[in-house]
């Protein structure tokens, strides 16, 4: 596994202009703040919601070119969501990663079969999230 | 016409009994002796005469109808009579020897019943015949038929008494009862019968006296017509009697194997209500794990997240930096609160909490616990309203603080829109006990989930709930304490409108004002 610290610094460092648009999806403050403090470096567009409905209206609005979303949230859960997502021309295109405190596999094939390019669990890594979405949106290219 | 079968006697005949029955055979033969040497011989007891009655006698005994297992219709009494009567001692002998032997060898009787047959029923007829003869001295031959009437009852009656006398005693000797019992159980109801049976008797000593052998066989057919009729009769009554008895045994079988279904049947449900408890609490149970690790793994991860973010000095701003070590700790004392939450749990159920309750200033615990919620609950109106008039709570100080945290806290939790909070506290009016209400407006529960949220790892898990972190514990733990102080938790809700969870806790006596203010120093001290 490659040094995370480094990732971060080669991302901060590649990462000189917009490259798109980032939308992240908890309803837990603590870790929406996590997740905006780990891309805080790079140059996206990062766009936030805080439950499935509004997952949904941001996706549509902002076209994001990355979703990170929590499972377990009120309303629609994410897994739906990520079924959405992947249900609507307009979304289709975006990389899911689905994040969860549910470490069951069960969770996670529900998870892939809606469409989710990735499955983490929490507590996750900063550097190590960081890392997987770079290598899936490819922007070190 | 009725009479009694041979009495039950076992084989191995005990010491009394035997007795007894040769007393009886002893004294019978000692009668028939001092008969034959006092009178001498009757000058009608000639060979065919002894022999016609002898015979009569075992035709008559072989035709009669069996009733049940102890009593037979006994036309033989009446030929035993008809014998003693005609031929006097030495007719009564020929008769009921040959009754006994038939008796004998009809129903294989051992030898020692055969033996008390014989003795009885000579006794029997006997005394009837001695009885006859005191009233009519001259013999049924030479008196005129309307007054030997009576003789020939009374005589009967004679027999009935000896006859069933020894029958009595001697199965009260066998059975250990007392005689009179057993006459009055079984032989009582017999004695109107045998009046009939010695003027029957003296009937046929008549008619053989007067017409000879074929007109008494002429008399005996009618008779004999009549045995032939009780015995369909009682034969049919019997196949009835059986076949109800065997429908009967079949409906008790039946019944009782009803019964063993049933209780089978309640046995299955109670061992499938068992099955299902245990389901329930195993599926509650890995919901808890499931529950548990996801409020594990949400303040983990923002303690993991940030505390990486922090020490790799990704974040160089200042404010940032403090912001998130503020977070850092506030998940690390939800992680904490969390492992508090299941210590208790543990502690209850192994029943290792201790109370050390005093009289509690419910006023301090409510503002104690109120005041640091409502500065991390900016869109909650929280208030509360005490009115005790100076009224306590006999309760732990620590617990009374922890039940409140629960309840204020769920009810800010579980109203995620803001909106008013009260803590209400009023004396019950039945007397004696405080009503603590914590009041929100909030989601509200579903009545059928109602009496579950006091239980064990049960979360209120609608949509609208989904995203509110807890583990199931709070309000279990709040009934269990509430409950060992002697108090009870109630709780009305309704969907969209909000909660209003009650505890209801003994007070203490309404203290006067003095009293009133030694109990706050002591508190404050």
């Amino acid at each position: 596994m490659p040094n995370e610290e480094t990732a971060v610094l080669e991302l901060g460092v590649a990462a000189a202009r917009p490259r798109g648009v980032v939308l992240l999806v908890d309803d837990d403050d603590v870790v929406l703040a996590l997740l905006q403090a780990t891309l805080a470096r790079l140059p996206h567009l990062v766009v936030v919601a805080r439950n499935g409905a509004e997952a949904l209206a941001q996706a549509r609005e902002h076209r994001p070119d990355l979703v990170v979303l929590d499972v377990t949230m009120p309303g629609l859960d994410g897994v739906e969501v990520c079924r959405r997502l992947r249900a609507d021309d307009a979304t289709r295109a975006a990389k899911i990663v689905l994040l969860s405190a549910c470490a069951q596999p069960d969770d996670q094939a529900r998870g892939i079969d809606a469409g989710a390019d990735v499955y983490l669990t929490k507590p996750f890594r900063p550097g190590e999230l960081l890392q997987r979405l770079t290598q899936l949106a490819d922007w070190s290219s | 016409v009725n009479r009694s079968g041979p009495f039950p006697l076992r084989t191995g005949v005990p010491l009394g009994t035997a007795f007894f029955i040769v007393a009886v055979v002893l004294v019978a033969l000692g009668g028939l002796v001092a008969g034959l040497s006092v009178q001498g011989a009757s000058p009608e007891a000639t060979w065919p005469t002894l022999a016609f009655f002898a015979l009569l006698t075992v035709l008559a005994e072989h035709f009669a109808p069996q009733i049940d297992s102890r009593t037979k219709t006994s036309v033989s009494v009446v030929i035993i009579l008809g014998a003693t009567l005609y031929a006097g001692v030495l007719g009564s002998l020929a008769a009921v020897l040959a009754y006994a032997v038939y008796v004998k060898v009809r129903a294989g009787s051992p030898p020692h019943r055969m033996l008390f047959n014989f003795g009885m029923a000579l006794l029997a007829a006997q005394s009837s015949g001695w009885a006859f003869g005191l009233l009519v001295p001259d013999g049924p031959a030479r008196g005129s038929f309307e007054l030997m009437l009576v003789p020939a009852a009374f005589a009967g009656l004679v027999y009935y008494g000896v006859n069933h006398l020894l029958l009595s005693g001697v199965r009260g000797a066998a059975e250990g009862r007392a005689f009179w019992h057993i006459w009055a159980a079984d032989y009582a109801w017999l004695w109107p019968h045998y009046p009939v049976l010695g003027v029957l008797g003296l009937l046929v000593a008549l008619t053989y006296h007067a017409f000879g052998w074929s007109a008494v066989v002429a008399l005996a057919a009618p008779v004999g017509m009549m045995q032939v009729a009780i015995r369909q009769y009682v034969a049919r009554t019997t196949a009835n009697i059986r076949q109800l008895e065997s429908l009967n045994e079949e409906l008790q079988r039946e019944i009782a194997q009803r019964r063993a279904t049933e209780e089978e049947n309640a046995r299955l449900v109670r061992q499938a209500a068992r099955v299902a408890a245990l389901e329930e609490l195993s599926r509650l149970k890995s919901e808890f794990i499931s529950i548990a690790s996801h409020e594990l793994r949400t303040p983990l991860t923002g303690i993991l997240g940030f505390s990486e973010l922090l020490s790799t000095g990704a974040i160089t701003e200042e404010d940032q930096r403090q912001r998130y070590q503020r977070m850092v700790y506030e998940q690390a004392e939800q992680l904490a609160a969390l492992v508090d939450n299941l210590l208790d749990v543990s502690r209850i159920e192994a029943g290792r909490v201790e109370l050390h309750p005093t009289a509690l200033d419910l006023e301090e615990v409510v503002r104690s616990v109120v005041e640091p919620i409502r500065a991390t609950a900016p869109g909650h109106a929280l208030s509360w309203e005490i009115e005790l008039a100076g009224r306590r709570v006999l309760a732990d100080p620590g617990k009374m603080r922890q039940v409140l945290v629960n309840l204020v806290g769920n009810a800010v939790k579980y109203s995620p829109g803001g909106g008013a909070v009260t803590v209400a506290a009023r004396p019950e009016p039945t007397g004696g006990l405080v009503r603590i209400s914590v009041t929100d407006h909030g989601l509200g529960i579903a009545p059928e989930l109602l009496d579950r949220v006091f239980d064990r790892f049960q979360r209120v898990d609608t949509a609208d709930t989904r995203g509110i972190r807890g583990t199931g514990l709070g309000l279990y733990i709040v009934k269990e304490l509430v409950e060992l102080h002697g108090g009870r938790v109630e709780v009305e809700s309704e969907v969209g409108r909000g909660s209003t969870f009650h505890v209801t806790l003994p007070a203490s006596r309404l203290p006067d004002a003095a009293d009133t203010e030694e109990r706050r120093e002591t508190i404050h001290a």
